[in-house]
């Protein structure tokens, strides 16, 4: 008899409902399983087999054929395991077809029946059609946050198979208590001082445009990487239900019972591999760290220590708010729309006070800025040197305003994006700016003498022009651009002395 | 060629055999005592051994000085020898005069009072600006300006000089004089070959290593009347010079900076340990008794410039409102626009736009980033 039950697996970032069909016919007693699994899906034979044993069920002696359709989906990982022992109970007629209609099964076995989770479970579920769905019941908060099925959490193949025969209620779900929204580790009132950078922090929230801070070791370059979350405003349903699969999928723990809607924030270490960056991997697909920054801030600290191979795979996801990772046997696409902030030194012995005022050589200077490739330091809109906090500043200087005040600003111009059509004014395609970011006539004799001058590419041209529109914006300003929003575009975009000397 | 030695009926002059032995790579005492104990002729024959040891291959001796002498020729080089008539007369009577000397240009430009030009070169666009007009004023007034061609201050001296088209300028090198070092400095070395005097102690082909940096400082110290430092950091290269001159009973100046400035702090050092503060050419022409305390204009003269009523800056609006708040919230010393922002209370916008409109009236002028006030 055949037996088809469905269940899902993962894809890159993305579920996929998989139908498990089971054949159990007379023949020689053999268990095939077909369809690409990988290495641990593959395995699910032998797990199977000793979970049903020490469950309590039989073991059919008779040729079973497993197939996991469709069958030109690579099946990642132990997530039809579940799937596999139902269909052959309901194949081999120890379980009544009736009894799991329209439900589907996602979740490991252990030989001695235990129901495990498997990393992607959100992902997972949302692929899923059945409106009944028996998950793990450690995965039972994961799995009740796409909120669209009737979630049933098993603990073990023995407590399924019960309540599947109405021997026994159904496990109570167990109770999880929705953690409060976590606050951001730092707030903007805790900076102080620093006005140059308070604000390209604000601008960089309010309108998406990626930052470059450079500043001497202990400025606190870090630190205001860090407020950048809770200046930006929180995540919808859609997005945090994206960002929300994107951990899920990367097997990393999510906050219980609810959705990631707090921007995330992700600092890479230099010494990261291109694929742990940009996602990847032999066996698996999973997402890298700048699709665990999608809809939220990617910091990469000490920008110029990073490899430049591992740099300039940036580029392209930064245009296109998407990573596609092509390997012989996938092709995946990652989302990774988030926000770049770099921090580096100003220089190789990380002084950088004036121009006279550092103990580097021009060549050790020229050798340093070499390291950041001009078209990834062209993405950065806006570059900001940020110094030492002063003295008078950090010893009881007024504090500053706090994250929720700017937070407030922010939405402000990001609702007015939003207005346009755009999530951010960085996002503004160019063939509009014409029409969303129009320039008064004195601004645009400035922009044409800075592109005359040799100091602004055509690319820069258009980042200019949106980095002018959010200024313009966050002042509540006109439609058309004036000279000052530019100049203050421009000023924000100057290149840190190191990289001057480098191009 | 004019004062190029010619082939004597031996063949190859002394010189010829003075520059074979200098490109062996002998320290200069070395060389000094091969050369004055075996006189070039016997020094090379001396030292012929060490040259195929070197790498010179089986060529016998004399063909390898010939190829040397035509490199020089070649080269436009001509060669001194300590002792001989050619041989620049104010080095001659110094005490550690370089045993050979290589020179490119006109050996008249040595004839004139002289003040040598040094600085850093990691300096601000204020040092490099005060360092062009000592050079333009200097060599108007007819004096050679001496300095050491390397980026910063020194280059900028030389350029000022250049300019004025007056007294010819004299450059003094640490490497061959077919090795421009700096690279960026290849037209300046051309220019001032041409203009001025060209001098070197490293024979061709000579790489500009570090150690012979300090050693050629002492030849500029020895060809000046007056040593003027502009902007030197507090352990700065420019302090050997100083050393050189002071050894040397030169005449030492330093042109005062803010307290604020790294680049200035080895002249302040330097005035505070009593020597002669330069705030302008005056007070250089009166140390060289050119002029008298009474000439003097006074300092102004060092900010308001003649070539800023030339380009009709000077009939340009004077800055009102937020400029010139911002104006006087820019330092002579490099301000960073935060340090504005901060002394203005001004928007990142509003400062900015006042700062576009101050740079292009040349109020202001910017540096990477950092603004520096440039006339009042």
């Amino acid at each position: 008899m055949i037996a088809t039950i469905p269940s899902a697996t993962v894809v890159g970032v993305d579920g996929r409902a998989v139908s498990v069909e089971v054949h159990v016919s007379n023949g020689l007693p053999g268990f095939t399983l077909v369809g690409q699994p990988d290495g641990a899906c593959r395995e699910a034979r032998d797990r199977v087999r000793a979970a049903m044993l020490s469950s309590g069920l039989k073991w059919p002696q008779k040729r079973i054929t497993v197939n996991l359709a469709p069958s030109s989906v690579r099946k990642v990982g132990a997530g039809p395991d579940l799937a596999i022992a139902i269909g052959l109970l309901v194949a081999d007629e120890q379980l009544p077809l009736e009894l799991v209609r329209d439900m589907a099964f996602v979740g490991e076995l252990g030989l001695d029946g235990t129901v495990r989770t498997v990393p992607g479970m959100v992902p997972m579920v949302d692929s899923v059609t059945a409106p009944t769905l028996v998950v793990p019941a450690s995965a039972y908060g994961e799995a009740t946050l796409v909120g669209r099925h009737l979630v049933r959490p098993v603990a073990t193949l023995a407590e399924l198979v019960a309540a599947l025969l109405v021997e026994a209620p159904w496990p109570d779900a167990p109770v999880i208590v929705p953690c409060p929204a976590p606050r951001p580790a730092t707030d903007l009132a805790d900076v102080r001082g620093q006005r140059l950078a308070r604000f390209a922090l604000e601008v960089a929230a309010a309108g998406g445009h990626h930052l470059l801070l450079t500043g001497p070791p202990g400025a606190g370059k870090t630190m205001m990487a860090r407020c950048l979350p809770g200046l930006l405003p929180q995540l919808d349903r859609e997005r945090a239900l994206a960002v929300t699969r994107i951990h899920s999928a990367a097997g990393l723990p999510l906050p219980p019972g609810r959705l990631i809607d707090q921007p995330p924030f992700r600092a890479p270490h230099h010494s990261a591999s291109s694929v742990s960056l940009v996602g990847g991997g032999a066996a698996t697909m999973r997402p890298g760290e700048i699709s665990l920054a999608h809809h939220g801030v990617l910091f990469l600290d000490e920008l110029g220590e990073f490899p430049t191979d591992v740099l300039d795979m940036l580029r392209q996801p930064l245009e296109d708010g998407v990573i596609r990772v092509a390997r012989a046997r996938f092709n995946v696409a990652f989302p990774a729309r988030f926000l770049l902030v770099g921090a580096m030194n100003p220089c190789p012995c990380g002084q950088g006070r004036g121009p006279a005022g550092c103990r580097c050589g021009p060549a050790a200077l020229a050798r340093y800025g070499r390291r950041l490739s001009g078209p990834l330091l062209d993405r950065f809109d806006l570059r900001v040197p940020v110094s030492r906090p002063e003295i008078t500043h950090l010893m009881g200087g007024p504090p500053g305003e706090s994250s929720s005040v700017v937070a407030e600003r922010v939405s402000r111009v990001r609702a007015m994006a939003a207005e346009r059509g755009v999530a951010s004014n960085a996002e503004i395609p160019g063939w509009c700016l014409d029409q969303l970011a129009p320039v008064s006539a004195g601004a645009a004799r400035v922009l044409e003498r800075e592109l005359r001058t040799g100091g602004l590419s055509a690319r820069g041209l258009h980042r200019v022009r949106r980095v002018a529109r959010t200024l313009a914006d966050l002042e509540d300003g006109p439609t058309v651009l004036d000279e000052s929003h530019v100049c203050g575009a421009l000023e924000l975009r100057v290149a840190p002395p190191v990289l001057q000397a480098a191009s | 060629m004019t004062g190029a030695p010619q082939r004597d009926g031996d063949g190859l002059p002394e010189e010829a055999y003075a520059a074979a032995v200098a490109t062996l790579g002998f320290g200069a005492t070395r060389l000094a005592s091969l050369l004055g104990e075996h006189g070039p002729r016997g020094a090379w024959a001396s030292t012929a051994s060490a040259w195929r040891e070197s790498g010179g291959g089986s060529r016998s001796g004399d063909d390898a000085v010939a190829d040397v002498w035509a490199a020089h020729v070649a080269a436009n080089v001509r060669v001194h020898l300590l002792g001989s008539d050619a041989y620049p007369e104010r080095l001659a009577a110094d005490h550690q005069p370089p045993a050979v000397l290589f020179s490119r240009g006109s050996l008249d430009a040595l004839g004139r009072p002289s003040v040598s030009i040094v600085g850093t070169r990691r300096c601000t666009h204020t040092g490099r600006q005060i360092a062009r007009q000592l050079g333009r004023e200097l060599a108007a007034a007819g004096i050679s300006v001496v300095s050491g061609l390397a980026l910063g201050i020194d280059g900028a001296a030389h350029e000022g000089a250049l300019a004025a088209g007056g007294a010819p300028p004299i450059g003094v090198v640490g490497s061959g004089l077919d090795v421009v070092y700096p690279r960026r400095h290849e037209q300046l070395w051309t220019d001032v070959a041409s203009a001025g005097l060209l001098l070197s102690e490293v024979p061709l082909g000579g790489r500009p290593e570090p150690w012979r940096f300090p050693a050629r400082n002492r030849i500029i110290a020895a060809l000046a009347d007056v040593v003027v430092v502009v902007e030197s950091h507090a352990a700065g290269g420019s302090l050997h010079t100083v050393r050189a001159a002071i050894e040397r009973g030169v005449t030492v100046m330093a042109v005062p900076g803010s307290v604020r400035n790294p680049a200035a702090a080895g002249c302040n050092l330097l005035i505070a340990d009593g020597v002669a503060p330069a705030c302008d050419t005056e007070d250089i022409l009166v140390a060289l008794g050119l002029a008298t305390i009474g000439d003097r204009r006074g300092a102004a003269a060092m900010v308001t410039t003649s070539t800023e009523r030339a380009d009709g800056l000077a009939d340009l609006p004077v800055p009102a409102g937020d400029d010139l708040e911002v104006l006087e919230a820019v330092g002579w010393e490099p301000t960073s626009f935060e340090e504005i922002l901060d002394r203005t209370g001004l928007a990142p916008a509003a400062g900015a736009l006042a700062l576009r409109r101050l740079e292009d009236q040349r109020w202001v002028h910017r540096d990477a980033g950092w603004f520096e006030r440039v006339r009042r």
